[in-house]
């Protein structure tokens, strides 16, 4: 039992740490920063979203300085291909002069890959992202690459500017573990924004965690139970978002065309694993359910023609289901 | 962490959760006791609308109603505990009622499972430290809750509305407390009660009729007027009365000095008439049996010496001395004869006396039966037992009155009858007890007398006036009197407060009219002849 307190304690300790010291160069965006990680530690990816600007870019850059892990960046555009991204296979000759396919590994072969505007590549590029997102591995040719772990990928998508544009496919979205909304920052955090920007030397964040810690903390969110009660709280939510079922709730029967698959279930199990971590609590609560569901879920509702052309927010709808999903009582 | 913490840990939130479980399981019975006692008191408010029964309903419907009712609440308590739910529902309501975050869910869901992680085994055991320190009764406080009390005071309101029934309470008596085993012991008290409840109403009917007859009697002028007149009779046969006795006693005190003579003179002297007359029978006995002269010679002594001034006995020794000188069996049976006579008389003054004594005990029944009224008239608001015991006492009174009365006027000689007409019948509205002085008629006996001789005399033209002039001229037309009347003697108060005539005078002036009526009554029988 001392064993699992400490456990608990030190991942307390280390989420503290690579918060605090990604707090040095992010101003706020704590929640964003706390969604971030939660996907790291449940083996997830993340999509952000969010206008130019808001310091998408500079978060991943800075998770990657702080965990010490091999970070890489693609920059999604149209002409991107997918073994741009995978990597490819070249021909490459011995010194005898005897040829032979060589694989190159491209840019997802890291533990941080920040996939910038990933809407904007097309969907046969997305897909080999995708695929090694799932399968934490890339083929190329008849020889299958497995990536190290941990195998974080965080995508960005800028919701305006959508001309020339492949959004993500429902079943890419689901993909990612959490999609999380970058705002605008507030008056005082601009300030501090500038004040640290705007001089000659920025403040730059060391490397707090290893690759190891990584793994051990992924360990121990994972270990956390979670009760059945609590569970089924978790699949009433998603079962919600479903129109036309039994537990459907009305505003999804009304705008949404598809519901959150199974995926969705996992992301709040284990958005809410690391919840009762850092709630030190060795077990999940509905509480800690409660808080991924806008993150877990809000990406994988696909809403039909009447949302679309209402401009329905996705989070509008699960708000609503979340205050008429009863809480378990037993 | 040995196997023997992990059971000491399970038992722990276990038996937390037993004790939450049985409180809820006791609110739960609360509310259904609440919702049974609403559907009671709707189905109590139901029959009182629409009449479903009768009001008062019949108690066998009562009992039936109430013991389903009963019935069912017992079967829902039992129910309540008995019914297997698990912890799983103390378990939410203690983690919804605490901080827990759903740690007893949890952990509950963790101790059912076959197989458990040691985080699982962790999280039992922090839980199991958590629930230490919670009470059971804090998190499921045992509260009879507000529409608890608003049913069951509604309830129990309606049922005594409606289960009243005013005819228990005339049916609860001492048989209605146990049902005797032999039915004709119910029987006979039931007819017991009938006939004692009978008899009382009979007999305060009679007291009623009794009482009413009484009254009438009393209000009607001719028993003022009786009235009136037995007390003019009682104040002339007691006057009678004290002549007699004074005759009696004078007649003894002569009789003394002689020897022989002792006993009848004591007898006299005592006014013992009856006495007397004995001893002047055995007298007149020993005259007639006298064998020699020299014994009737030494009676007749005896009787001469005696100095005998008194009316008939005077007479009688008058006689004596004339038949002591022919000594003849003629005279000596005139003697005896003489002697006999006087003891009648003797005998008639002995059952005159008898019959006044009985009219002063009928004047004194007659002024209490006064007094009585009296009280009765004044009054007005006493309680109905006392007054039925006066008018019983008053009847009882009356009816000695009246025998008495009778009596008297069997006994009793001419002159100590009540005539019918023997005065004026009071009207009856005299003063009651005033303590002023009351100017009296202006009429006095004088001027009465004077009037009625005029009237006598069949004289044509009116009386003069100048009679009452000249008697007031002398002072004697009125007489200024007071009246005496009490409280307690209205009736004699109106009887002779409306004479001026002293009582003592009374019968002599009775007789004297009576002598003038039956010589105006014989004139007129003469002149047709």
């Amino acid at each position: 039992m001392i064993e699992i307190e400490k456990e608990i304690d030190q991942f307390h300790k280390q989420y503290q740490s690579v918060q605090s010291e990604m707090g040095r160069v992010i101003v706020g965006n704590k929640e964003i920063v706390g969604g971030i990680l939660s996907c790291l530690l449940t083996r997830g990816h993340v999509l952000l979203e969010g206008v130019p600007g808001l310091g998408k870019t500079k978060i991943v850059q800075t998770l990657a300085n702080v965990l010490n892990l091999k970070f890489n960046r693609i920059q999604f555009t149209p002409d991107l291909m997918p073994g741009d991204i995978i990597g490819t296979n070249v021909v490459r000759e011995t010194e005898d002069g005897e040829k032979y396919l060589d694989f190159q590994p491209g840019p997802i072969f890291c533990n941080l890959m920040l996939a910038d505007e990933v809407n904007r590549a097309t969907p046969k590029s997305q897909s080999a992202l995708l695929e090694a997102m799932q399968e934490k591995s890339v083929s190329v040719g008849k020889i299958t690459h497995k990536l190290e772990e941990p195998f974080f990928v965080m995508a960005t998508q800028n919701p305006i500017e959508l001309e020339g544009t492949y959004p993500l496919p429902e079943a890419q979205m689901d993909r990612f573990l959490f999609k999380l909304k970058i705002v605008y920052p507030t008056s005082d955090e601009m300030h501090e924004i500038m004040n640290r920007t705007t001089q000659v030397e920025e403040p730059q964040a060391k490397a707090v965690l290893e690759r190891g810690e990584v793994l051990e903390m992924r360990k121990t969110v994972l270990s956390v139970p979670i009760a059945r009660s609590i569970q089924d709280y978790a699949i009433r939510l998603t079962l919600a978002t479903h129109p036309n079922a039994p537990q459907s709730h009305a505003l999804t029967n009304k705008y949404v065309r598809f519901g959150a698959s199974p995926r969705g279930t996992q992301a709040l199990v284990l958005g809410g694993k690391v919840q009762a971590l850092l709630n030190d609590r060795a077990h999940v609560s509905a509480e800690d359910i409660r808080a991924v569901v806008y993150p877990a879920l809000r990406h994988r509702m696909l809403l039909n023609f009447e949302g679309e052309a209402e401009r329905v927010d996705t989070d509008v709808i699960l708000k609503e289901i979340l205050k008429d999903t009863h809480e378990p009582r037993e | 962490m040995n196997q023997s913490t992990h059971t000491t840990d399970q038992t722990l939130i276990l038996g937390f959760l037993g004790r939450v479980d049985r409180r809820l399981r006791v609110n739960e019975a609360i509310e259904g006791l609440t919702l049974g006692v609403w559907a009671l008191s709707g189905l109590l408010l139901a029959s009182w609308l629409f009449g479903i029964w009768e009001l008062p309903p019949p108690r066998a419907a009562l009992l039936l109603v109430y013991g389903i009712y009963g019935m069912s609440l017992i079967g829902l308590i039992v129910w309540s505990f008995t019914r297997r739910k698990g912890l799983k529902t103390p378990a939410g309501v203690a983690d919804a009622r605490t901080d827990s975050k759903d740690a007893l869910k949890s952990s509950l869901d963790f101790i059912e499972l076959p197989e458990r992680t040691r985080w699982m085994d962790f999280q039992i055991r922090r839980t199991a430290g958590f629930a230490d320190g919670l009470s059971a009764a804090e998190i499921a406080p045992t509260v009879l809750p507000r529409p608890f009390y608003y049913s069951t005071g509604l309830a129990a309101g309606l049922a005594a509305l409606l289960s009243w029934n005013p005819e228990w309470l005339q049916e609860v008596d001492a048989t209605s407390w146990f049902s005797p085993s032999d039915p004709s012991i119910a029987d006979a008290a039931s007819v017991e009660d009938t006939g004692t409840l009978y008899e009382e109403e009979e007999r305060l009917q009679e007291l009623e009729e009794a009482r009413e007859a009484l009254k009438r009697e009393l209000e009607m002028p001719e028993t003022l007027r009786d009235l009136e007149a037995a007390k003019e009779a009682l104040a002339a046969s007691r006057l009678e009365m004290e002549q007699l006795a004074m005759d009696l006693e004078n007649l003894g005190a002569e009789l003394e000095s002689t020897p022989a003579l002792a006993d009848l003179a004591e007898a006299m002297k005592s006014k013992d008439a009856v006495r007397a007359a004995e001893l002047l029978r055995s007298l007149a006995e020993k005259l007639k049996n006298a064998q020699s002269s020299e014994e009737l010679q030494a009676l007749l002594e005896s009787l001469k010496d005696a100095n005998v001034q008194q009316g008939d006995l005077a007479d009688l020794l008058e006689k004596l001395e004339k038949a002591q000188g022919n000594m003849s069996p003629e005279s000596l049976a005139e003697m005896a004869q003489a002697l006999q006579d006087a003891a009648n008389q003797l005998e008639s003054m002995s059952e005159q006396m008898a019959a006044d004594q009985a009219l002063e005990a009928m004047g004194e029944e007659m002024q209490s039966l006064q007094a009585a009224m009296g009280q009765q008239q004044q009054a007005g608001e006493q309680q109905p037992g006392q007054q039925q015991q006066a008018v019983g006492q008053a009847t009882q009174s009356s009816g000695m009155m009246s025998s008495q009365l009778q009596m008297a006027q069997f006994q009793g000689d001419p002159s100590s009858a009540v005539p019918v007409d023997a005065g004026p019948a009071g009207d009856a509205t005299g003063p009651g007890g005033g303590q002023e002085p009351v100017l009296g008629e202006a009429t006095t006996l004088d001027v009465q007398l004077e009037m009625e001789l005029l009237k006598t005399e069949e004289r044509e033209e009116p009386i003069p006036e100048e009679i009452f002039e000249r008697l007031s001229r002398q002072e004697k037309s009125t007489l200024n009197y007071e009246a005496l009347s009490q409280r307690g003697s209205y009736a004699e108060d109106s009887a002779l407060g409306h004479e001026s005539l002293p009582w003592i005078y009374r019968s002599l002036v009775k007789q004297y009219f009576l002598s003038i009526v039956s010589k105006s009554e014989a004139k007129p029988e003469s002149s047709s002849k």
